[in-house]
């Protein structure tokens, strides 16, 4: 378990003799338990803080999800990847530089939703659909997937969702090395366990409460040892001077503690912004140094390092993964179709690939 | 509250407890003020022996400056509390016209001298004052308002939230001159220099006097011959190559490319200077097939095609 602290816990007042509201509660001994009509009322007191971003990552808000599963939106003009999304928890007790999440949720606390025959229903619903090729399908996108496991079992609970779901890959997505519950149960075939990584020096300035590179790494390797397949993510990928170095040796890393057969997929994504996140984010990590870099404003209102940068370091990443024979398994995350285009597709065996981007996936 | 005329000495001109705006008087309320008096009544309230002014500070100036010896004044019962009365100070003015940064950092700073509680201002001042209802926000105005010497500034330009909080990662004496930089730029090129010298601070890990030290910005600061927005113009220049050195100097040399390439006017050539588009646009203004032509002959001519090779290269490029 990470370091994360919760002082306060919000109820959503029909939700009160729940029973996962129960055992969360349990789990948090000694913390005030406020029960209230809606989540207005919490962000309500979390918008009092000189820092409410910061705020809202120290409390839960135990409530219900209308809905759970959405297309990830990805961004216009960008070549989607198709992922899915599992809209369970909503906001992320990690705190990182440059989350988008300071920017998307603002003061929002940490919304974990209980209604699990709910999401049940819905993903049984989403898994009869017919399909011909598979998809992939996480909990990653709007909080960290495993860092609160330890209270809601989020993963137990997905894994046997999931189960035999044919044509459906769930992935769990982290910078935490939480696989304790993982790590106690059968692992499936469909399940996957992701790690975001950075170099070290980054975690250590830009990652809050986040597990060292090492411990990620340990963690992939147990994983592995128990028979899940992983994938990792570098995303985002920061440029400063020395990166490169410092980035073949986190791939070096990776090599020397995961088999390249358990490796599933690889994401490249360089840092992007939307306008509005340095002003959320500047005061709030005063030692960052993040967003005084080179960026252009790209087709999508987002902020990105200039083409020529950021193709240099795809390239760079590529080449250095092409050296393990891993090239097939990367993919980038929210890039320009044109980019896509210079970088990958050209770089794996002069192969041109027409099923983006997991062909292997057919 | 009772209305009534009193002697402008009774009313005490020199407390400005309730002010909170910065608008100063102009010729036009002086000669509104001459032609029929002051129409609408002044709101102020007895403290001691004297009335002190709660709205209407620039009318009761212009009064002083015409040297009315009455004006119309509403006088607020005794009981009013000095949160009560700054309240009503500050709904005279609300009603018709938008507060500046400054005007509303100071008017934030005399809610919490009133006594309103931190969380009331959040949940209530902050959205009539339009700004994000948060902590946060209340922090930064509260900051602001101990910067006296950079509200006028603020006021005059009405400054954004953001370019104010930029300033105020800056030291005190930072602080001054950069305000001296800035001042008689428009809003957006004091935006623009604040941010600039903002990112080169963090990025250089540098003080902002050592920033100013650079032989670049010390010839643009010694130019006798600039004006104060000339010297605006190419501070923020030499910021945007400073900031954004890899895409400007791959433009500069696209540009002096293009530059050589010598074209008729009726033929342009264009490129997305974010050099995320990595195509050549050629704009034709033409009115026959001759013209046509000779157009595609210029553009093809062997002396060109150097050129063209290197722009394309140059559009193509990575970073080394």
């Amino acid at each position: 378990m990470e370091k994360i602290t919760i002082e306060k816990i919000f109820i959503d007042k029909k939700l009160e003799e729940d029973r996962l509201v129960r055992k969360i509660v349990d789990r948090l001994p000694g913390r005030p338990v406020v029960l209230v009509d809606s989540g207005a009322q919490v962000e309500d007191e979390i918008r009092l803080s000189p820092d409410p971003i910061g705020q809202g990552k120290r409390v839960i808000y135990l409530t219900e999800n209308r809905s759970f599963l959405r297309p990830c939106p990805c961004t216009p003009g960008c070549l989607s990847c198709g992922y899915w999304n599992i809209d369970l928890d909503q906001n992320c007790p990690l705190d990182c530089s440059y989350c988008i999440l300071q920017a998307y949720l603002k003061g929002q606390p940490l919304t974990l939703s209980v209604n699990r025959l709910d999401l049940e229903k819905e993903v049984k619903r989403f898994l009869s659909q017919k399909r011909k090729n598979t998809i992939r399908i996480g909990t990653g996108e709007l909080t960290d997937s495993l860092a609160l496991d330890w209270l809601t079992e989020n993963s137990l609970f997905l894994v046997d969702l999931f189960k035999g779901a044919e044509r459906c890959l769930l992935e769990f997505k982290t910078k935490t090395a939480a696989v304790e519950n993982l790590l106690k149960i059968k692992p499936e075939a469909n399940v996957v366990l992701a790690w975001s990584l950075n170099p070290e020096k980054v975690i250590a300035r830009e990652e809050k409460g986040t597990a060292s590179l090492l411990a990620r790494l340990e963690a992939a390797k147990k994983a592995v040892n128990h028979g899940y397949r992983v994938g990792f993510h570098f995303d985002p990928i920061i440029h400063y001077e020395g990166w490169k170095e410092d980035y073949a040796e986190v791939v070096e890393l990776i090599f020397k503690m995961v088999p390249a057969e358990a490796i599933f997929w690889v994401s490249l994504g360089t840092l992007r912004f939307p306008p509005n996140l340095p002003e959320a984010a500047r005061f709030r990590f005063k030692e960052s140094k993040l967003y005084e870099q080179e960026f252009i404003r790209s087709w999508d209102g987002k902020y990105r390092y200039p083409r020529p940068r950021r193709q240099k370091i795809y390239q760079e990443m590529i080449d250095i993964f092409c050296d393990y024979s891993l090239g097939e398994k990367i993919y980038l995350c929210m890039e320009s179709p044109s980019v896509y285009e210079e970088t990958l597709i050209k770089k794996i065996r002069g192969r041109y690939l027409t099923t983006f981007p997991f062909f292997w996936l057919r | 509250m009772k209305f009534k005329k009193v002697d402008l000495s009774e009313i005490n001109l020199q407390e400005q407890t309730f002010r909170y705006t910065l608008k100063p008087v102009d010729e036009r309320l002086l000669f509104s003020v001459q032609q029929a008096g002051i129409v609408e009544p002044v709101v102020v309230k007895k403290e001691g022996k004297d009335y002190i002014p709660v709205t209407g500070f620039r009318r009761l100036e212009a009064a002083g400056k015409l040297g009315l010896s009455q004006v119309p004044v509403i006088e607020l019962e005794e009981k009013t509390s000095r949160l009560e009365a700054f309240l009503t100070a500050f709904f005279d003015n609300f009603g018709w016209r938008v507060f500046s940064l400054a005007e509303k950092s100071l008017a934030v700073k005399k809610f919490l001298e009133f006594g309103m509680e931190k969380a009331e201002i959040i949940r209530k001042v902050l959205v009539w004052l339009e700004l994000p209802p948060n902590g946060r926000t209340l922090e930064i105005l509260s900051q602001l308002a101990e910067e006296e010497s950079l509200l006028p500034i603020i006021h005059e330009k009405n400054w954004k939230l953001s370019t104010a909080e930029r300033l105020l990662e800056f030291n005190q004496e930072e602080r001054s001159q950069l305000v001296n930089l800035v001042s008689g730029l428009s809003l957006n090129r004091q935006a623009e220099i604040i941010e600039g010298f903002c990112i080169l601070k963090k990025r250089w890990g540098k003080a902002l006097a050592e920033i100013l030290k650079e032989t670049e910005f010390q010839e643009i600061l010694a130019q006798k011959n600039l004006d104060k927005v000339q010297a605006g113009e190419k501070l923020a220049e030499k910021l945007r190559e400073k900031t954004s050195s890899l895409v400007t100097r791959l433009l500069k040399q696209i540009d002096r490319e293009i530059m050589e390439l010598n074209l008729s006017p009726p033929l342009t050539v264009d490129y997305d200077r974010t050099l995320e588009d990595r195509h050549l646009t050629l704009k034709l203004k033409l009115s026959s097939v001759e013209e046509l032509k000779n157009i595609i002959r210029e553009l093809s001519s062997q002396e060109r095609e150097s050129h063209w090779q290197r722009i394309f290269a140059l559009l193509r490029t990575l970073e080394e």
